[in-house]
């Protein structure tokens, strides 16, 4: 597995890692959204395959995952059914170890991505050899057609020390997150909030990207919604961890207020 | 490395499961230049999981006697020995060592890698295979379906061992695929052994060329393939599926629009609609008339002096007081005195006083 893990890392193209949690009804319309990216990024000559890793679903998720990876295994659709329910930072380094390339979207399985706009952002994630891009998200209701907010559209500042204004969907380079050990598996939520402030301190490059990335579709009992005591103590674990004595306002911030986009460079 | 990534969590299998450490196998032996099997031409990645799914649901304890070995470059005897039930496996052993076709080393090798129990390997020349094999009965036997009369091969394996189930890998489309009409001329309806293809069970098999031979009385290979099947249906067809996503993307292109409002036999049902429409517009109008009529009243002079009395009034003299009570005596009297005169006041204050005195 560790051969493979590393083989994986040395290839250049884009991984589509889908983790899921009884999300059978929304499925469809993440895989349908990654499928499309597939195919941008193949005209583009990008090698690319989706990966879901299924979180021990009861609601017949492992049936239709079945059935879509014995439909579409060549078409680059591979499927991890776990027999146990894990921390979705499990599921994301499951993710980073079984990927077969260096770059990944993580696409959650209830959002959708805008296929148009992968390749800019995976140019501007080679352009400026960050550990991760992202780009705005839009907010959108269950099925409505128009979005009515924006999520992960300000580049990193200083306040992030203070909250999350950041979404686990975007572009990540695997090697970087590998090299500082991945997702703190500890974290019941918040995860990617850590992982940003893990690659911030670590002096890693974390970029916006000014175009739109995907939908962020708002669900009721979403765990966004639902983990509110959880979030509240993966918070202040956060803030005991890289902001204990308030200074990281008056130190140096490789990634702060970095924006690019692939057709002006940084602006 | 890191913990973190090692941290071992139980599985179901999945393609990549099963395929995965065939592709690495594969990668790894293409990488070395070891030899060069089409593999791919015979072990197809959702077959070898269908395979895999089967030695699972088989309900004894199964033992594989594997043929394809040498046509798969040794890749189908991985996908038995890495099987979680670990089955024994009897594998042709191929070339000898030394050959460049040699692909045992190459097997033994990946599995060492991998910390498997190599005991349960055995390799054995094809003509050992039936001695070996004699006495056993939940037999599962991998077959190509590009070696020479395998239709006869599959039988002769069935006579030897007639509680086996003979798996034949690398089936083609019926028309085109000579392996497989002569199965289907060899084990016809109402034979006592039935050949079944697993792209039958679903379709979502449909891409599978895996063939199944076993005896029409051989209740574990029947169960087996029922329980296959079972695990590839869900609630949903994919004909409605599609139907589902044709139709919206039809509606989205209004085209239901174009054809009400062009076809002929809409022509009467459009004449209704258009003079509800002119109805409704003619409604809506009128509306906006009388509103506009109302706003021109609100703002005039005489309106707003009303208002603004009105105001006064509630001001000085709220309602349920005895200043409102003779405000309204006066407001009557002034009535009066404008409607029937000065004398018909005072014949009505006078008449009031007598009938209370009285």
């Amino acid at each position: 597995m560790v051969a493979q893990m590393w083989t994986g890392l040395a290839q250049e193209g884009v991984t589509i890692a889908i983790p899921n949690w009884n999300h059978e009804l929304l499925l469809p319309r993440a895989i349908d959204s990654a499928f499309q990216t597939l195919i941008r990024l193949r005209d583009e000559d990008v090698p690319g395959e989706i990966l879901i890793i299924d979180e021990a679903s009861r609601d017949g998720s492992p049936l239709l995952l079945r059935q879509l990876e014995a439909l579409y295994y060549r078409e680059g659709l591979r499927v991890l059914l776990l027999a146990d329910t894990g921390t979705l930072a499990d599921s994301r380094n499951l993710a980073l170890v079984h990927a077969r390339y260096r770059y990944i979207a993580f696409l959650d399985a209830d959002n959708e991505l805008i296929p148009e706009n992968v390749p800019s952002f995976l140019r501007a994630l080679q352009e400026t050899e960050a550990a991760m891009v992202y780009g705005n998200l839009l907010v959108r209701t269950p099925t409505s057609r128009c979005a009515m907010n924006l999520l992960s559209n300000e580049s990193v500042q200083f306040k992030l020390f203070q909250r999350n204004y950041i979404d686990a969907f975007s572009l990540v380079d695997r090697c970087q997150l590998f090299d500082l050990g991945g997702y703190e598996s500890g974290y019941r939520a918040l995860e990617d909030h850590e992982m940003w402030l893990h690659l911030a301190v670590n002096g890693r490059k974390v970029v916006f990207v000014p175009l739109a990335f995907g939908y962020y579709y708002v669900l009721p009992s979403s765990m966004a919604t639902t983990s509110g005591n959880k979030a509240m103590e993966a918070e202040s674990r956060s803030q005991r961890i890289y902001n204990q004595l308030q200074a990281r306002d008056h130190l140096p911030l490789n990634t702060n207020l970095l924006r690019f986009h692939p057709a002006l460079g940084y602006f | 490395m890191y913990p973190v990534f090692h941290a071992p969590r139980p599985r179901l299998p999945s393609v990549l499961s099963v395929f995965g450490p065939i592709e690495q196998y594969q990668a790894d032996r293409d990488k070395r230049s070891l030899f060069s099997g089409n593999t791919g031409a015979v072990l197809e990645p959702l077959d070898a999981y269908l395979a895999h799914l089967l030695v699972n649901v088989h309900p004894g304890e199964p033992v594989l006697l594997d043929l394809t070995a040498e046509q798969t470059s040794g890749a189908s005897t991985l996908l038995g020995v890495l099987h979680p039930r670990q089955p024994r496996v009897f594998a042709v052993g191929g070339p000898l060592p030394g050959d460049r076709r040699a692909y045992r080393g190459a097997v033994e090798e990946f599995l060492q890698q991998r910390n498997t129990d190599l005991s349960l390997l055995h390799w054995l020349s094809y003509d050992e295979m039936s001695a070996a094999l004699k006495g056993e009965t939940d037999v599962l036997v991998f077959l190509a379906a590009n070696r020479p009369a395998v239709d006869a091969e599959v039988e002769q394996w069935l006579n030897l061992l007639p509680s086996a189930i003979v798996l034949v890998f690398g089936l083609g489309a019926v028309g085109s695929c000579a392996a497989l009409d002569a199965l289907v001329q060899r084990f016809p309806t109402g034979s006592p052994r039935r050949l079944a293809l697993l792209r039958d069970s679903g379709e979502v098999l449909s891409a599978s060329r895996l063939g199944m031979v076993a005896g029409r009385d051989n209740t574990a290979a029947e169960t087996a393939r029922r329980r296959l099947q079972q695990l590839f249906t869900s609630n949903y067809s994919f004909l409605s599926l599609l139907r589902l996503a044709t139709e919206q993307a039809i509606r989205a292109s209004g085209s239901d629009g174009v054809v009400r409002g062009s076809h002929g036999s809409f022509l009467e049902w459009n004449q209704e609609i258009n003079q509800l429409k002119k109805a409704a517009q003619q409604a809506r109008a009128d509306a906006e008339a009388a509103f506009e009529e109302l706003r021109t009243l609100k703002h005039s002079l005489s309106y707003r002096l009303s208002e603004r009395f009105r105001h006064w009034r509630r001001q000085l003299a709220p309602d349920q007081t005895w200043r409102y009570r003779l405000f309204r005596g006066l407001r009557r009297s002034a009535q009066i005195v404008r409607h029937e005169g000065f004398f018909c006041l005072l014949r009505r204050i006078v008449r009031r006083c007598l009938r209370r005195s009285v």
